[in-house]
């Protein structure tokens, strides 16, 4: 499975979103799409889960969780940490 | 009747109309509340606000309760370390009044405190880098009311916004949870942003 994969997945289980995050484009905004900033919560623990990281304090930011492209980067990020 | 503090003050345009008018000019008597703070009674309803530079910022969120139970449920005390201070987990699992602990009272009081802190963050105006939600904290005090206790970065874009006082109401039932919270800028004869009333430090 791929990251893109298993981002859309993190996010069709947990991101609440209205649309269906199998097909939605990598910079579609997440919030816009119906993702709670509870769900984000959601979202970012599931991630941490799914990629063995943790999102450190600096990475606690909307713009980390605001598209699918933000979060791939977001996951580089701290896997490379 | 509405009292307003000294730095809203009548359009001065206005009463300079009122004046060459020949219409009453005073129409707002000063007064005293009870710390010796001047007050304005105006005895109409409308109100020409002129704020110079004290202000209010008002947040609210609303959670559904269910999310927060499932969080729990799917992440355990890797949601709950991640979200709450010890002393707000150890505040839902202890009612202060007539409930009894429950896991149903648990939830909906995490779920409270969860929208409390995203409606702080709404009155923080943070850009860029969110404040850690550990870093806003809900203090239930002895009498049983909340306040908004900040540190860390939460504290510094308090300060940075000039809010000197912050105040918070929670509401929860077994769907919903809701909080609104108030901060409350300081005047340029005030202090502004005052360490102790807005951030606490770690010990």
């Amino acid at each position: 499975m791929t990251m893109d994969e298993t981002i859309r997945d993190v996010l069709t289980e947990h991101g609440r979103l209205a649309v269906d995050a199998g097909s939605i484009e990598e910079n579609t905004d997440l919030f816009a799409s119906g993702m709670t900033s509870h769900a984000s919560v959601n979202v970012m623990l599931a991630l941490e889960d799914a990629f063995d990281i943790e999102f450190s304090e600096k990475m606690l930011r909307k713009s980390t969780f605001e598209s699918i492209a933000a979060i791939r980067a977001g996951v580089l990020e701290m896997k490379e940490a | 009747m509405i009292y307003v503090s000294p730095v809203h003050e009548l359009d001065a345009g206005r009463a300079a109309d009122e004046a060459s008018s020949g219409l009453p000019q005073e129409r707002d008597h000063a007064r005293h509340d009870h710390l010796g703070r001047e007050r304005r009674e105006y005895d109409r309803g409308e109100l020409h606000h002129r704020s110079r530079s004290s202000s209010f910022r008002v947040g609210v969120d609303l959670v559904v309760v269910a999310d927060v139970a499932r969080s729990v449920q799917r992440f355990g005390d890797r949601y709950i370390d991640r979200i709450f201070t010890a002393h707000e987990i150890m505040c839902c699992r202890t009612p202060d009044r007539s409930q009894e602990p429950s896991t149903a009272y648990f939830v909906e009081s995490l779920a409270a405190r969860f929208a409390a802190k995203e409606a702080t963050v709404k009155v923080l105006r943070p850009e860029g880098t969110r404040p850690d939600w550990r870093s806003i904290e809900v203090h239930r005090e002895p009498g049983g009311w909340c306040e908004i206790r900040l540190r860390g970065r939460a504290a510094e874009l308090a300060v940075e916004a000039g809010i000197a006082e912050l105040a918070v109401s929670l509401t929860h039932e077994s769907t919903m949870a809701a909080a609104v919270v108030v901060g409350m800028r300081s005047s340029g004869d005030r202090p502004v942003g005052r360490p102790d009333t807005v951030a606490w430090r770690e010990e």
